[in-house]
């Protein structure tokens, strides 16, 4: 069962989203409950249940707290790294990037739309986090994740496409993915050892095998889209040919 | 004079020519394998050359790097930093070689008694292997003294590049350079014996130091005096700034008096009891284009909470920059309050070129908007600059040393964060692309 939660201190308007949520799960007959729908910060915190999703509407501003709504969200991102928050609040209050660097929310829901709009928008939002659940059911969804100083990052393991290390920057390694290229400590030795799915194909790369687009086994040379290449080492050329073999049997 | 045989002549002059090479390699900071093997290719080529060139054969080195920069950067008036670090390499070599070869003249002489320059003649491979040998320690012991004052080495080259005076330091660099050729070439041109010679490069070295030294003071002095400039301009930015803040404010005055015009009409309606035209009230009010378009923000109302003058200062030239290209600097800073300790000088350089870049592509983008977050967790900074860009896009490329998406010339600025990023260890870099926007982040660790 997925699980819904709400935080509105507005009473009427919390009643009249909880009636929102409640018809469209009913009228879609979704496997999913309005868990819990408070105006009370720790109530709701008390009231996560221990699950990896969820989908969380939260408004911003509780009583004469600005930020409530955010250090809350930080929490449930902390124990709940898969959870899906939807903040709503009205335009002025937002700090857009702030909020996508630190929270990274499925979406934001202004309150200087009309009833209607915040309506249909909640619909969508329920429906995007419900197609976005059962694909992670289906696909075991896995992250790659990273530590830099105190913050935690994380990558979907299906859009990562290579760790490499550079000789300019000892004791960091560079991550290429589908649309985020970062830096971070590590070294890939660890990571090989954690990740087992990835390829070592050179002392210096680490290489996600589905995004290959082709492997010319004469020069030793992996093809990535986008242009991107890397060198095989001439001892894990023959795994290589082999690997990419029974991947396409 | 001594006389050497060819063999020994070309391998002094490789050996000469591959430690200026790799003098200059060191102050680039590229060491590597290819490099140093490009550099060994090279050194053989001039070391043949020099047969020709004699005295002048580090003149193919300086002359190359001139011509390689006019490829690189595809013009002819170059930013000569790169030539100036090979005529610097150059002058150093030229003076150390020299005086490793009075001493090792002077050492072999009292060893073998000889008593005439000339007698040395025999031992010219002894010699030439003693003068390569005392060069190399002097190089070692001026590249450890170039790594413990290597962050004031780059902070000069970077304060010269930002002034402007790479020019004027490459034809000082000329000159010094011309006219210690000029005594090698002559003094050997007229057999001037090595005592007289080794005078004139010692009277030279006193010069050039006395050169820097003033160079120095010049430096710094500009450098003040640029200060100065930018204060003016900064000090009539904030005067606009303060101008539109106030402009705000009335708009909101002028509000606050409709506003509380229509609660005292709504008032009276309500004491009347006059459903119909209360309603009618609620209409006209609810389309008033004050209480419906959200308050035009003062978008960098939160740069009180950053502790550093410095950043403030580059925020604010930037806003107003931004502002003349009709783009919008939107900033946010959720701490109270933001004190960057460490490593001032490289963040604010990154964070120069991320907005330069990111104000350029707003320009021709619909949204004309960027957005630049400051975010501090416990010891991690994170600074996050935002822009639309044009889909598709390339987010491999962006970093690449002459690439941009408008055309060349324009690509060095994000390479150049690249190198920064890499000379300190705890910077990181994260670039995003969200759907239409391209988010770059520099993060930091370790800032308590």
């Amino acid at each position: 069962m997925f699980s819904i939660y709400l935080l509105e201190d507005n009473v009427e308007q919390q009643a009249y989203y909880a009636k929102v949520i409640k018809n469209t799960i009913m009228i879609n007959d979704y496997a999913m409950k309005l868990v819990c729908a408070t105006n009370d910060v720790e109530k709701l915190e008390s009231s996560i249940l221990d699950q990896e999703q969820g989908l969380f509407f939260l408004d911003m501003e509780i009583g004469s707290q600005t930020d409530a709504g955010l250090k809350l969200a930080s929490k449930i991102r902390q124990k709940m790294p898969f959870a899906q928050i939807v903040f709503i609040t009205t335009h002025d209050e937002l700090a857009f990037l702030t909020l996508e660097r630190k929270i990274a929310p499925l979406d934001y829901i202004l309150k200087d739309k009309t009833l209607e709009d915040i309506k249909s928008k909640i619909i969508e939002d329920i429906n995007l986090a419900r197609a976005q659940y059962v694909e992670a059911l289906y696909h075991q969804q896995k992250l790659f994740g990273y530590r830099i100083g105190s913050r935690y990052f994380s990558v979907p393991m299906n859009e990562l496409v290579m760790l490499y290390t550079v000789k300019e920057r000892p004791g960091s390694v560079t991550m290429i993915a589908k649309k985020r290229q970062a830096e971070f400590p590590g070294n890939l030795n660890n990571l090989e050892e954690k990740y087992t799915n990835l390829f070592r194909c050179d002392k210096s790369y680490l290489v996600n095998l589905d995004h290959v687009t082709s492997f010319d086994a004469q020069a030793r040379q992996l093809q990535f889209n986008q242009g991107l290449v890397c060198k095989v080492s001439f001892r894990k050329a023959r795994d290589l040919t082999k690997l990419m073999k029974d991947r396409e049997s | 004079m001594v006389e050497f045989g060819i063999g020994e002549y070309l391998v002094e002059n490789f050996a000469l020519i591959f430690i200026v090479l790799s003098t200059n390699t060191y102050l680039r900071h590229d060491f590597g394998l290819k490099v140093v093997a490009l550099n060994f290719g090279i050194s053989i080529f001039c070391a043949i050359l020099s047969m020709i060139l004699e005295d002048t054969a580090h003149l193919p080195l300086v002359l190359g790097a001139i011509i390689i920069e006019i490829v690189r950067q595809r013009k002819l008036k170059i930013n000569p930093k790169y030539v100036n670090m090979m005529l610097i390499s150059v002058i150093i070599q030229i003076i150390l070689i020299s005086i490793s070869g009075y001493i090792s003249t002077t050492i072999l002489m009292w060893a073998n008694h000889f008593h005439s320059i000339k007698a040395l003649s025999h031992v010219g491979g002894i010699l030439v292997f003693q003068d390569i040998t005392i060069d190399l320690f002097f190089t070692i012991l001026l590249f450890i003294w170039f790594y413990r004052h290597r962050v004031w080495w780059r902070h000069s080259m970077n304060q010269i590049e930002d002034l402007g005076l790479s020019t004027r330091i490459f034809w000082m660099l000329v000159m010094i350079y011309g006219s210690i050729q000029t005594i090698l070439i002559i003094s050997d041109i007229q057999d001037i014996t090595a005592t007289i010679q080794a005078a004139s490069i010692v009277i030279f070295m006193l010069i050039i130091i006395l050169m820097s030294w003033q160079m120095q003071f010049f430096i710094k002095t500009y450098a003040a005096q640029q200060n100065i400039k930018d204060e003016g301009i900064r000090n009539q930015q904030l005067h606009d700034y303060l101008a539109s803040i106030e402009q705000q404010y009335t708009e909101l005055r002028q509000f606050k008096h409709d506003y509380q015009n229509i609660m005292l009409s709504m008032t009276e309606l309500v004491k009347h009891d006059d459903q119909t035209e209360l309603q009618e009230y609620l209409n006209e009010l609810k389309n008033k284009k004050h209480l419906n378009e959200s308050l035009s923000k003062v978008s960098i109302s939160e740069l009180d909470h950053l502790k550093n003058e410095t950043l403030r200062g580059l925020i604010i030239q930037k806003f107003f920059e931004a502002r003349k290209q009709k783009v919008e600097l939107d900033l946010e800073i959720e701490q109270d309050d933001l004190l960057i300790e460490k490593q001032l000088v490289d963040i604010v350089r990154i964070m120069g070129v991320l907005l330069d870049n990111a104000i350029e592509k707003a320009e021709e983008m619909p949204d004309h908007k960027v957005s630049c977050a400051l975010i501090k967790t416990d010891d991690t900074v994170e600074i996050s600059v935002e822009n639309s860009v044009t889909l598709p896009f390339n987010l491999q490329k962006i970093f690449e040393r002459g690439y941009s998406s408008k055309g060349s010339n324009r690509g060095l600025g994000l390479a150049n964060v690249k190198e920064l990023v890499n000379q300190n260890t705890n910077f990181y870099l994260d670039t995003q692309l969200i759907q239409q926007k391209l988010r770059i982040t520099l993060i930091i660790t370790g800032e308590k």
